[in-house]
């Protein structure tokens, strides 16, 4: 899974757990629960994901939740590098 | 009455909080609360003797309690996070003029004075729109709020040095308030709880003598102040001696590795958490071994995670707790021991187990007759935990406060939980009689939300439902409306933005052609729900 896969699996689910069509701009490093675009349920679900489609389970005892709540984030930790 | 136990800290160079960076034993924590008293008045805490505090990831937020518990008064926790309105509401009802705003919250404090600015006068109870006093501990600029608003008082940190010190008062009185925390109110605005010391001090007694945890422990602050379960760690671990230790915000969706890095001893929060650990696979057997008692609270807990995290916390007891606000925090308890309790589990869900000794249950059933025996019924409480009535709403007080002819002058509150009980006195929740939920440990009214949907579709044809709801409770909020109206589902979540906190924000809007309706003619949310579960496809939610 490449940096543009993750991103764009992130941007049709935030669509998607929205009920919107498309999601606002968004920047590397906005936090995505501040801008309410994710409930802490939908982040659970979204890391499910990720973790499915790229092969990279993320181990919470190693990782704080906190550094996954940007787009940034999420490309760092799932994107094949 | 006696000086609060949370109050008397025997070693001052323990530690006594650790939270964003800021490490305070109990000498900081104190100096810091006399440090800030300095500038509360009496007359800024208004009739009910109370001292708000716009913050919650700061140790200075913590430094308020302290401030304000030292001289006898009460705290109003403010969450930053809430809408301008909603804070303001709560000041208003409050009736405090002395606001502490430590440097995290003054972002907060811009909509937080213009609401007030708005507000008209007769959203006071006194009638009057006071000057406030605006206290920061860890800061000198308010920026330029003192001249766009400069009917208030501003107090920063050189201010507050400066300022003569303040011996503690002698002793809280039994009824003074300890603290006024909001729940979600049915009618459209949040409802004040008023909490005495008398109430908390039987709280953290019973803990005490129960289940005594001590110097050396490590105790988890799982929520934001406004969040009652945040009453437990705070009083109960500055009582003990104990190290509080506040999750940060954003760790709080998956805090193994906080629990790991901070070697916690005692873990306290909702289900939630620990079923979000085991979605995502932290759950594992001996995982957490610091941990040696875990409480949870707030919803129902899966017999699933609770052995769960049984196994990952091999050393350590494990209760599930039942208790609403106006109880103060929890008022009975259920043992997880795994296979015999799992025997004793109904529909997949722990017991929420005994009554505290100290305190009373009884079932109210048909005819306003409390049974104290096995059977099924709505659960009232009484005791020195329970309140005394909501704050100016005699009407909703009068509903769920009673006195019955056979129990004399015992005030029992109503809870609104229908429950079973078992011939040896365990409790198993069964349902809500009203339209409150449950979500992620939260209290919401649904009502509430019907009235900012309403307000903001112009017409009376929207409600909200919790709708998906899984085996293990609630696991989203849909608001349902007419398809008829000129306001775009973007204007309608955008009012609701700014009228409710974050958790009471509908996820989305389902329209339909029209709402159905139940016998009495009221909207149905049952058949609401089914409707959505036979029309919505699983991706929707």
């Amino acid at each position: 899974m490449n940096k543009t896969h993750v991103e764009q699996v992130v941007l049709e689910f935030l669509a998607r757990h929205n009920g919107a069509p498309g999601t606002p701009p968004l920047a590397a490093d906005d936090n995505l629960l501040e801008r309410a675009l994710l409930t802490s349920m939908g982040f659970i679900e979204l890391i499910q994901i990720l973790e499915e489609e790229s092969g990279r389970p993320v181990d919470f005892t190693q990782v704080d939740p906190a550094s996954l709540l940007t787009l940034r984030g999420l490309t760092t930790t799932f994107a094949a590098t | 009455m006696q000086t609060p136990p949370w109050l008397q800290p025997s070693d001052g160079a323990a530690a006594a909080l650790q939270v964003a960076g800021q490490h305070w034993n109990y000498a900081r924590l104190f100096q810091e609360g006399e440090r800030i008293s300095r500038a509360l008045a009496e007359e800024g805490c208004g009739l009910l003797r109370l001292v708000a505090i716009l913050g919650n990831h700061t140790a200075w937020a913590y430094g308020a309690i302290i401030a304000a518990h030292r001289l006898g008064y009460g705290y109003v926790p403010l969450n930053p996070a809430l809408p301008g309105q909603r804070l303001a509401n709560m000041v208003c009802q409050s009736q405090t003029r002395t606001i502490v705003v430590p440097e995290e919250g003054l972002t907060a404090l811009e909509g937080l004075l213009l609401a007030l600015s708005t507000m008209p006068e007769g959203a006071l109870p006194t009638g009057e729109k006071p000057p406030f006093t605006w206290i920061c501990p860890d800061a000198n600029g308010f920026g330029d709020l003192p001249n766009r608003f400069p009917q208030h008082r501003y107090i920063g940190q050189e201010a507050l040095d400066r300022l003569a010190e303040r011996h503690p008062s002698p002793i809280p009185a039994p009824s003074s308030l300890a603290y006024l925390m909001f729940t979600s109110g049915s009618t459209g605005q949040p409802k004040g709880v008023p909490v005495t010391f008398a109430n908390l001090t039987a709280y953290v007694e019973y803990w005490q003598n129960h289940h005594a945890i001590g110097p050396g422990d490590r105790v988890t602050q799982p929520a934001d102040l406004s969040f009652d379960l945040s009453i437990h760690p705070i009083f109960v671990a500055w009582a003990s001696g104990a190290l509080l230790c506040p999750i940060p915000l954003h760790s709080r969706l998956a805090p193994a590795k906080f629990i790991l890095d901070t070697r916690l001893t005692v873990w306290v929060s909702v289900p939630s958490v620990a079923m979000f650990l085991e979605k995502v696979n932290a759950l594992q057997p001996g995982v957490f071994p610091s941990v040696r008692l875990s409480l949870f609270c707030g919803e129902p807990l899966p017999v699933r995670t609770a052995e769960a995290w049984r196994q990952a916390t091999p050393q350590g007891r494990l209760l599930n707790l039942y208790g609403p606000t106006e109880a103060t925090v929890a008022i009975s308890a259920y043992e997880w021991q795994g296979s015999p309790s799992s025997a004793e589990a109904r529909s997949g869900i722990v017991p929420i187990g005994w009554i505290f000794a100290t305190q009373q249950g009884a079932l109210l059933q048909a005819g306003e007759i409390l049974n104290f025996h096995a059977g099924e019924g709505e659960l009232c409480l009484a005791g020195s935990q329970v309140t005394g009535g909501y704050l100016h709403n005699p009407e909703k007080s009068a509903h769920h406060y009673i006195r019955t002819p056979a129990t004399g002058e015992t005030l029992w509150y109503r809870t609104g939980d229908w429950v079973q009980r078992r011939e040896d006195g365990c409790l198993f929740f069964v349902r809500r009689l009203d339209h409150q939920i449950k979500w992620r440990g939260h209290r919401i009214e649904l009502q509430e939300i019907d009235a900012v949907l309403r307000n903001a579709c112009g017409h009376d044809f929207a409600v909200a439902i919790p709708w998906p709801v899984g085996k293990e409770g609630v696991e989203g909020l849909v608001a349902c409306v007419a398809a008829a109206g000129s306001v775009d589902d973007a204007a309608i979540l955008a009012a609701c933005r700014r009228a409710l906190p974050a958790y009471m924000v509908p996820t989305r809007i389902a329209r339909m052609p029209q709402l159905p309706l139940n016998a009495n003619g009221k909207i149905d949310r049952e058949a609401l729900s089914h409707s959505l579960t036979l029309h919505e496809p699983q991706g929707n939610r």
